[in-house]
């Protein structure tokens, strides 16, 4: 008996004494939201760190007097990780990067592609959420922190959280996070694409509603942000833009991605000058075809959409007659079929790589991997006979029956 | 009826009396009563310690119609003084038909009450007194009259206060052996239904009644427990919780064995699947054995209350049986290892909360989990006069006072209420326990492991539940181990399709009936 007691009582030290007893309370941690790279003025990188400030809009009970909702620091190290330390030096707190929100690069330093390697220490380092988004900024990333008002909502972990699920609706980015970003590199057959954002005023042009790169649209007031197209990644590297429309047919034409409702615009098929609003809806996925018998792959895309007419500005009723609703399905569809060819072509010619993910369905033409590699998807794909239909369903015309009609407003 | 069973327990009142060593009496077994009348009331005296013991009725008579005289015998407050005058005294004295002439058989022609019979061992009558029975001594003859007139007091049936159902029957178990027979009886009425009547205690004698279904129940389950009773080595049993910690078979463990209730309708759908029910005189409640894991998880109501809402009461039990059981040690595990996991918002609550609380988050929900278990402790043995005080001080201290004074932080009294509040749900007394110390258990791991600490001491928890047994009724079978059953287990089908009985207990009959044919 006194045996089993005094095994109890080790059995009962071993597991006190292995317990993990560097854990750290809550509050004991500096969250940071964002964080941004740049390359460093001679070398190393210089990392911008956003702190969020659990004291500002959390509770009513905290009064935390003037403090700010976030505080930005910049420091020039040599990788990610050993920066949580030295962030130490002003930061009062354990920097943790458990409820990271946004990875910001620099143009600059994401062209010179050193940024992957980055990524690859934050993973191993410590748990971090892979819905992290992944952003370009056209400046430097610590001037796009700066430059970041996002005044409405204080906290900026807030600001990014209702950002990010805005853009899974309105598709004028991509769905760029860390958890695409590594795999997808890593398979080596495809482009990236990362969402492209500015809070610089650029050179403004004047474009139908998203053929806009970050910086170009006309906009007063608000947050100077503007984050719209995407940032093409080729094996790590930034190699090009898309503007917002691109970005939009990059989506459509993937494979699994599945939209709820965007507006778009479209040419009046009657009326020339005039346009026709819509919201379009992919709710199925794309239907791809691949015949890779030939050294050319011959790629047929059908992609479903359903679409619901919002605005008829010529005033010319489609509702009524089936007829109009024909020609205007087959203006909407070859206009979409042409702006999708002209992105192939800029992906086939100028970035020399598939950012629609085509290379998941090329891979399932093959018996193995190694067939499949061989093949080298990223060398065909830019010789590839592509083939895009788009099969459009009107739904519905809003809650309106018919347009207004303007004559009778005359008198 | 009656009569056999008091037979049989008299048996065994002479089996214990004779193993017993310190007889306060010095009367020997087999001494019988003499032909004089004094001789024999002064060796009762004697034995009663009268006059002394105020309690020893003697009541002397002259009959006159045979012109002799006779004595009455009885302990106060075990007998039913009205029957006594009714059916004895007054036909002994006014009885016409006695004739000095004839034998007479008083029990025959003259006593009214409905139990009477002759005794002369001197041993039995003490015993027959003991149990509550009236004791005829006759001047010239060698044998007594022993008529039974036991009465004790007791309260009234009256509703289950521990187990209450919105819809069902209210009447509760109460402290009357009689009563609560009848209340089982009533409700099953069967002649398969046997009680036995089962001695225990060496100094103070009480009787266990078993109960049970004789075609149904498992005859080696009923010999295990009548054998596990009669084993009882104890001065007295006083109650049936002490008979509960005697027949249990691991009094170390945290999961109980039996089951411990105080209502006659759950005790009869037990009897009905084969399980044994224990009642004891004195006590308003009674034991089943053997008992799983759904037995004690199970109330009345829901079988009580139709199919879709017996299934919702018992899925909102089985939520608030893991919210009892982990929601302190799931606060601790993701507030200090796994902060990845809360919505940033809420972190950042917490987080700005706890900023101005002094200790470490375990020590927060060690301190008011501790807290609310005084609370519950205290709103039991408060008496009720000052019982609504208790909810005050407690919701003061326990809710603002300790937010206010930086003590805790917010969030935590929703834990602490959260597990208070889903720890009155579960339905058995001995369950509830089980939970509220486990989950102190649970707490310690988490907040050294975080969730592998919960996963793994919950892992061992159900490992050693899914092991344990109840005589020999594996804990959570029907279901691990699996046996055929109406699968009345976390949800239970309608109450036409339950047509097996579980087989775990054996039952001798499985059906219940005939197997419903297709859909209604």
């Amino acid at each position: 008996m006194r045996r089993v007691k005094l095994l109890l009582i080790l059995l009962f030290l071993i597991i006190l004494l292995t317990g993990c007893f560097d854990k750290s309370e809550l509050e004991e941690l500096a969250y940071v939201i964002v964080i941004g790279i740049d390359k460093g003025e001679v070398n190393g990188f210089e990392v911008t760190y956003q702190i969020g400030n659990p004291q500002v809009g959390s509770s009513d009970r905290v009064s935390a007097g003037k403090e700010p909702a976030s505080e930005i620091i910049t420091l020039t190290v040599p990788d990610l990780v050993t920066v949580r330390d030295l962030a130490n030096i002003s930061v009062s707190r354990e920097v943790t990067y458990s409820h990271l929100k946004v990875i910001i690069t620099g143009e600059e330093l994401a062209r010179s592609g050193e940024a992957f390697k980055l990524f690859d220490s934050v993973l191993r380092d410590e748990a971090i959420k892979h819905e992290v988004m992944l952003i370009v900024s056209k400046e430097k990333a610590s001037e796009f922190i700066r430059g970041n008002e996002h005044e409405l909502e204080t906290r900026p972990h807030k600001h990014y959280d209702f950002m990010s699920r805005r853009w899974e609706e309105t598709g004028l980015v991509p769905d760029a996070t860390l958890l695409r970003f590594i795999p997808r590199t890593l398979d080596d057959a495809g482009l990236f694409l990362s969402t492209y954002a500015t809070a610089k005023k650029g050179e403004t042009i004047y474009g139908y509603e998203d053929q806009y790169l970050a910086g170009q649209v006309k906009k007063e007031g608000g947050n100077p942000i503007q984050m719209i197209g995407s940032a093409v990644l080729k094996e790590g590297r930034m190699i090009g833009t898309l503007n917002g429309e691109a970005t939009k047919v990059v989506m459509l034409l993937r494979p699994q991605t599945v939209r709820r409702s965007m507006l778009a615009s479209y040419a009046d098929p009657l009326v020339k000058g005039q346009r026709i609003a819509a919201r379009w809806m992919k709710t199925e996925p794309t239907r791809i075809k691949m015949n890779l018998s030939t050294d050319i792959p011959k790629i047929d895309v059908v992609v479903p959409i359903k679409m619901m007419i919002l605005a008829i500005d010529s005033g010319i009723d489609y509702v009524e007659d089936l007829e109009r609703q024909k020609i205007l399905k087959d203006s909407i569809a070859s206009s979409l079929e042409r702006k999708s060819m002209e992105v192939i072509k800029k992906t086939q010619q100028e970035f020399k790589g598939d950012p629609f993910q085509w290379y998941l369905i090329a891979r399932q033409q093959f018996w193995t991997l190694d067939e499949y590699k061989n093949y080298d998807w990223m060398k065909k794909y830019p010789r590839a006979e592509t083939n895009v239909k788009y099969d459009i369903e009107l739904t519905n015309f809003g809650r309106q029956f018919r347009p207004f009609n303007k004559e009778d407003i005359k008198d | 009826m009656r009569s056999e069973k008091e037979v049989n327990s008299m048996k065994f009142l002479k089996n214990m009396f004779s193993s017993r060593v310190n007889s306060q009496t010095a009367i020997e077994q087999e001494e019988k009563l003499s032909k004089s009348l004094d001789e024999n009331l002064n060796r009762l005296k004697e034995a009663f310690s009268y006059p002394n013991n105020e309690d020893f009725k003697v009541r002397e008579l002259y009959i006159e119609n045979i012109h002799r005289k006779a004595v009455l015998l009885s302990l106060n407050g075990m007998v039913d003084n009205d029957a006594i005058e009714q059916h004895i005294i007054h036909p002994l004295l006014e009885g016409t038909n006695i004739k000095e002439t004839e034998e007479v058989d008083l029990i025959k022609k003259v006593i009214t009450s409905k139990n009477a019979s002759k005794v002369s061992s001197l041993r039995k009558i003490i015993d027959d007194i003991l149990i509550g029975n009236t004791i005829i001594l006759m001047e010239n003859y060698n044998q007594a009259i022993s008529i039974a007139t036991t009465k004790f007091s007791h309260r009234s049936v009256q509703p289950s206060t521990r187990e209450t159902v919105l819809k069902g029957p209210k009447e509760a178990f109460i402290e009357s052996g009689d009563v609560n027979t009848s209340l089982i009886r009533k409700r099953l009425r069967d002649e398969n239904l046997v009680s036995e009547k089962i001695v225990v205690g060496e100094r103070s004698l009480s009787k266990v009644s078993m109960f049970y279904i004789k075609d149904i129940a498992n005859p080696e389950l009923v010999d295990r427990v009548r054998k596990r009773i009669k084993q009882i080595k104890a001065d007295t049993v006083m109650e049936i919780p002490m008979l509960e910690q005697h027949i249990e078979e691991r009094s170390y463990s945290l999961i109980p064995t039996v089951l411990y209730s105080e209502r006659p309708d759950r005790a009869v759908s037990f009897l009905q699947e084969g399980h044994i029910i224990l009642l004891m005189d004195s006590s308003s409640s009674c034991l089943i054995v053997p008992v799983t894991f759904w037995s004690l998880f199970h109330t009345p109501e829901d079988s009580y209350e139709r199919w879709a809402y017996g299934n919702f009461i018992r899925l909102i039990r089985l939520f608030s049986f893991f919210i009892a059981l982990l929601t302190p040690a799931i606060y601790i595990a993701v507030t200090n290892y796994h902060i990845e996991m809360i919505p940033t918002d809420l972190l950042f609550a917490i987080a700005a909360t706890r900023e101005r609380v002094p200790f470490p988050s375990v020590v927060e929900v060690f301190f008011m989990e501790s807290a609310f278990e005084l609370l519950r402790e205290a709103g039991i043995r408060i008496p009720s006069a000052i019982g609504p005080t208790i909810g005050i001080v407690g919701a003061l201290i326990l809710g603002n006072a300790a937010v206010e004074a930086n003590l805790i932080s917010p969030i935590l009294v929703i834990v602490v209420a959260l597990t208070g509040l889903a720890s009155f749900t579960i339905p058995d007394n001995s369950l509830s326990f089980l939970i509220r110390i486990m989950k102190f258990v649970i707490l310690g791991a988490a907040s050294l492991y975080g969730a592998l600490g919960i996963v793994v001491s919950f892992i061992c928890f159900m490992a050693y539940m899914s092991d344990f047994k109840s005589f020999g009724v594996p804990f959570l079978s029907p279901m691990a181990p699996y046996y055929k059953s109406s699968n009345d287990l976390i949800l239970r089908p309608p109450i036409w399709k339950q047509w097996l009985r579980p087989f775990y207990t054996d039952p001798e009959d499985d059906i219940r009936k005939k197997e419903p044919e297709g859909e209604r």
